[in-house]
């Protein structure tokens, strides 16, 4: 009888093995054949089962290196100086070195919270801030931070300048809306910016003036352990100004060992407009950030090793509601990896945790994804689920809205200075253009009508993204989507071009080169489209489309030669302003030579919206901006598209900012 | 054997002189404005510092003047510091890699040297012994398997090949990392307990007795090696094979073999030294070829060596670090050739006699 029991258990347990093996968890029907022995023989038995599956077990996966986190990317750091750097390869890496007095609120690129600062005041009309520096927060070498560190960071920051470097955007708060550099303190013409020799030879009074005019407009007091700012107006986006890299807060007696501004007002023009080969803090850190650097090779990789006395886990104070306080990765190895097969090849292996995937080539990492997360506009968050190979060892998160576009800007004023060879022959012959051509409102006209930007989204943005309507990107305050903007009309472009230059482009037809910096798929597909929708209406409207090496490109660029450009913006601070000042009075409309009349009216509408504090009525000024942007014409507003990032499901704890790419906050993710 | 080396080593001051002419002469292409990017890091935007920088350099100077200015740098009159100066190892400021270009080639050479080591001899020798084996089996099967072995590998682009063997032996079977060293072990390497000897890993690994982390680095070495070797050996092959086969229809051969000697002894003892002259040229030329690195293959699998260098650069139109790299493997190819010219002497002693 015992004998029987086993075998009959035994079959059982065979059976229920099978049914999990099946995978199938609705309860299921199974015939069990037994042979019992029975006093006096062998009897064979068939019994029906009924019995439900063990669920499947859900594919773990786990990283072979944990404490480690890789990221093969394509863009190495200029420099570490935050003062100085002004890429977003390098300021990720500051933004884990260091901290600032503010932060985001997670992923909200709009609110802030406490960061080194533990609060702060806004007073005097908006123009002054009050900052209370946290105590018992340490740098990287032991150094315990204090107010007097938080002026000199600023002070010292602002009187390197540069116009390369970010410091404009400092220098336009505490100076005035147009100063973009120290030095214009000394000769607003602006004819010292960017010339260390020739500043240091400028009039001692003026030179200390200018340099005493920023050490009072940042002051702190040691004892009350505040830092306060004033400003030269109301700034909107000041905290948001203040949330990123080029504010980190670095140590006053390290960086005057290493040699930076020794904090003098008399030797200040000593440390102005210097470059990255003399930067005393190019290639070291001393931040109070989660990371530290382990050690920099150029080209290669940045090691970032975690710093054991984290002032967030000492005073278990989190960033943002349910932020971890210290970080959990212990080793964050940024490999420069410029070879897409490569960077596949080893997010395919496992070997690196985040990787950069051009929007190109999607297709081929797509089918190693096994859980997708799409951006919901109504909750601001993604949904995730499987994906149809619940399997593969990717996360994809996609749908988020991003922060990067690119446009196409008329030149109104060619650079023709010894000769051109982006215009022909110079001349309305339907052999070049003359180097006004786009001084004229139709010709501009003509062109907006004449991009197809259905096919710009769908060849070039693989149909992930959305028609930009003015300056503004979408979801700004002053953003409208149903705003004046331009359709692909070819009967309205045709119409433009026959009033163009008194019908002289109608008759004769143009033939200019249209440049792109050779690599970038998606300014070549902006080229070619503009090349085919021209040649579409007529054979002698002839653009062509001109790839250049970057440097080349930039340089044609940088010196006005180019008749139109393709060129993208990714935004500094989440803020109109942002978008507003480069597209229409600052780099771009410089780049365009834009005549002062538009520039004029641009400019009043940029300075009110700058200062205005009521978001209803800055909204209405940026509405108008829109509406002057549709009426002039000055470039192609194309398209913002929206983001892809690719990691490893074993990785958790990233989330998306608008205003950061993938790596700038590593300190909240594990794995 | 004496003198020639030593007319050899005399030629080389004249061969230098002459590399840096021809760079030089290069450079004379460019404007005053691009060739301050040898002096500066950024061209200036201001207009009067860009002329305080051709001034101060004498890039508007003739010819002769910047060029020896070129060599043996400017000492500043005010503050007698003395900058430029390629005879001081002065090769500029690379743009592209945010550093001096002498640092670039101090780091980057080390890791090309380990590589062309490692290659020299499977590249070689697998070539020249699927050349003698081709030509000693000629027309036969054997022959035409290695020829077209050898000329599938010569038709294969590198990068193909090279993405080929990364997506099965790293992506798909993860046995042949790319890059130079895994993350533990570079930690090792830059431990204090760690001595760089050669900055070679593999070599420095067995140095400090640490079998582990030359397995890692050699690990990162295979791929490379392979690529190098297969699309090598075609070329190598032919040469051998068709000048091993010209030497078998030799009388002397065939009266070695009259002799009653061994197929092997006439093949390797008669027949191969003589079929190596054209060897020699063409394995001269490959080494130096590594030694300067090889672009595709190290751009391929992220080996951090002198070829991704100097292909970073010129995508970058980094004129100084690619000046200042030409330079170095100009050099580099003068030496190289030295060694080539002393082997061929040794191997036939005609050489010397002219």
């Amino acid at each position: 009888m015992k004998r029987s029991l086993i075998v009959l258990f035994a079959v059982l347990v065979v059976a229920a093995l099978a049914l999990a093996a099946c995978g199938q968890q609705a309860p299921q029907t199974v015939v069990v054949t037994q042979v019992v022995e029975k006093p006096g023989g062998t009897v064979v038995v068939t019994q029906v089962v009924e019995a439900t599956p063990a669920p499947p077990k859900a594919k773990e996966f786990k990283s072979s290196h944990p404490d480690t986190l890789v990221v093969a990317t394509i863009g190495d750091a200029e420099s570490l100086d935050p003062a100085w750097d002004y890429e977003s390869s390098g300021i990720g890496v500051i933004m884990n070195l260091y901290d600032q007095l503010v932060t985001y609120d997670k992923s909200d690129a709009t609110k802030f919270v406490p960061d080194l600062a533990t609060q702060w005041e806004i007073s005097d009309g908006g123009k002054t801030y009050t900052f209370h520096i946290r105590k018992g927060v340490k740098f990287h070498n032991g150094d315990t931070l204090t107010p007097e560190d938080v002026a000199y960071t600023f002070q010292r920051a602002i009187l390197q300048g540069g116009t390369d470097s970010p410091m404009w955007l400092l220098t336009e708060p505490f100076f005035g809306i147009g100063t973009y550099d120290i030095a214009e303190l000394v000769d607003p013409t602006g004819a010292l910016d960017d010339d260390p020799e020739a500043l240091k030879k400028a009039d001692p009074a003026k030179l200390k003036a200018a340099c005493e005019k920023i050490v009072n407009a940042v002051t702190y007091d040691n004892d009350k352990g505040t830092v306060t700012m004033h400003l030269a107006q109301p700034w909107g986006p000041f905290l948001a100004t203040i949330a990123q890299g080029w504010a980190s807060i670095i140590d006053k007696q390290w960086s005057i060992k290493q040699g930076a501004w020794d904090g003098s007002c008399d030797t200040w023009q000593n440390f102005y407009g210097i470059d990255d080969s003399t930067a005393p803090l190019g290639k070291i850190e001393n931040g109070t950030g989660p990371y530290m650097l382990d050690h920099w090779t150029p080209g290669e990789e940045i090691v970032l090793k975690a710093n054991p006395h984290y002032w967030r886990a000492e005073q278990n104070v989190p960033a943002w509601k349910g932020a971890p306080t210290a970080p959990s990765i212990k080793t964050v190895v940024l490999k420069v990896v410029k070879e897409w097969g490569t960077r596949f090849a080893m997010m395919k292996a496992g070997d690196a945790d985040f990787a950069d995937v051009p929007r190109q080539n999607v297709a081929q990492i797509d089918p190693l994804v096994g859980e997708i997360c799409v951006w919901n506009a109504d909750k601001s968050d993604f949904d995730c689920k499987p994906s149809d190979n619940p399997d593969q060892p990717l996360r994809l998160w996609k749908g988020m809205p991003t922060v990067v576009r690119t446009d196409v800007f008329f030149n109104f004023k060619i650079n023709t200075d010894g000769g051109n060879p982006y215009i022909g022959s110079g001349q309305l012959d339907g052999n070049g253009i003359p180097a006004d051509f786009f001084s004229d409102i139709h010709i501009r006209k003509a062109f907006n009508y004449c991009f197809d930007w259905d096919t710009f989204i769908k060849d070039a943005l693989n149909g992930e993204g959305v028609q930009n309507v003015g300056p503004l990107i979408p979801g700004m305050i002053g953003y409208d989507p149903k705003g004046p903007h331009y359709t692909y009309d070819k009967d309205k472009c045709v119409a433009e071009l026959k009033q163009a230059w008194d019908g002289k482009v109608w008759d004769k037809g143009f033939r200019f080169q249209v440049a792109y910096n050779s690599g970038n798929v998606t300014r070549q597909t902006v080229a070619q489209i503009l090349q085919a929708d021209f040649a579409d209406i007529d054979p002698k409207f002839e653009i062509e489309a001109v790839g250049l090496p970057w440097p080349a490109f930039l340089n044609a660029y940088r010196a006005s030669r180019l008749p139109m450009f393709i060129s993208g913006w990714i935004e500094d601070i989440h803020d109109p302003h942002n978008w507003a000042q480069p597209f229409t009075v600052g780099t771009y409309a410089r780049r365009q030579n834009m005549p002062k009349d538009i520039h004029d009216q641009f400019q009043e509408l940029v300075s009110k919206g700058v200062a205005e504090t009521d978001p209803a009525k800055r909204a209405e000024i940026y509405k108008q901006l829109t509406a002057l942007d549709y009426k002039y014409a000055p470039a192609i507003r194309l398209a913002v598209a929206t983001g892809r990032h690719y990691e490893q499901r074993w990785v958790q704890g990233w989330y998306y900012n608008p205003i950061a790419p993938a790596f700038y906050y590593l300190y909240s993710i594990k794995k | 054997m004496f003198n020639y080396i030593m007319r050899r080593l005399l030629m080389i001051p004249l061969l230098l002189f002459g590399v840096t002419v021809l760079i030089f002469l290069m450079l004379q292409f460019l404007g005053p404005t691009q060739r301050s990017a040898l002096y500066v890091r950024d061209i200036p935007r201001n207009e009067r510092v860009l002329q305080g920088v051709i001034r101060k350099y004498g890039l508007d100077k003739p010819f002769y003047v910047q060029y020896w200015r070129w060599l043996v740098g400017v000492t500043d009159e005010k503050t007698g510091k003395h900058e430029g100066g390629i005879l001081f190892g002065q090769f500029g400021y690379s743009r592209t890699a945010s550093e001096p270009v002498i640092d670039i080639i101090k780091r980057r050479f080390p890791a090309t040297f380990e590589l062309a080591l490692w290659s020299v001899l499977p590249v070689i020798l697998g070539g020249v012994i699927l050349g003698v084996v081709a030509a000693v089996n000629h027309n036969k099967f054997i022959d035409q398997v290695a020829r077209v072995f050898s000329i599938l590998g010569w038709s294969f682009p590198t990068f193909v090949f090279g993405l080929l063997m990364l997506m099965i032996f790293y992506a798909e079977l993860r046995w042949f990392p790319p890059g130079r060293i895994s993350n533990w072990a570079d930690a090792v390497v830059r431990s204090p307990q760690f001595h760089n000897y050669t900055t070679m890993i593999t070599f420095d690994a067995l140095l400090n007795g640490r079998l582990d982390i030359f397995w890692d680095a050699f690990k990162h070495l295979i791929l490379p090696i392979t690529t190098l070797s297969y699309l090598n050996w075609a070329l190598l092959l032919r040469v051998t094979r068709s000048s091993m086969l010209e030497v078998l229809r030799q009388d002397y051969i065939t009266t070695a073999r009259a002799k009653g000697l061994s197929e092997r002894r006439v093949i390797f003892r008669h027949a191969l030294p003589n079929a190596l002259m054209p060897v020699v040229t063409i394995g001269g030329m490959m080494v130096v070829g590594l030694l300067n690195g090889v672009v595709i293959t190290e751009t391929v699998f992220n080996y951090p060596g002198m070829g991704k260098a100097a292909a970073d650069a010129a995508l970058n139109l980094d004129v100084v670090t690619v000046l200042g790299l030409t330079l170095f493997s100009g050099t580099l190819l003068i030496f190289a050739n030295l060694v080539v010219d002393i082997m061929y002497a040794y191997i036939d002693p005609r050489v010397r006699l002219e």
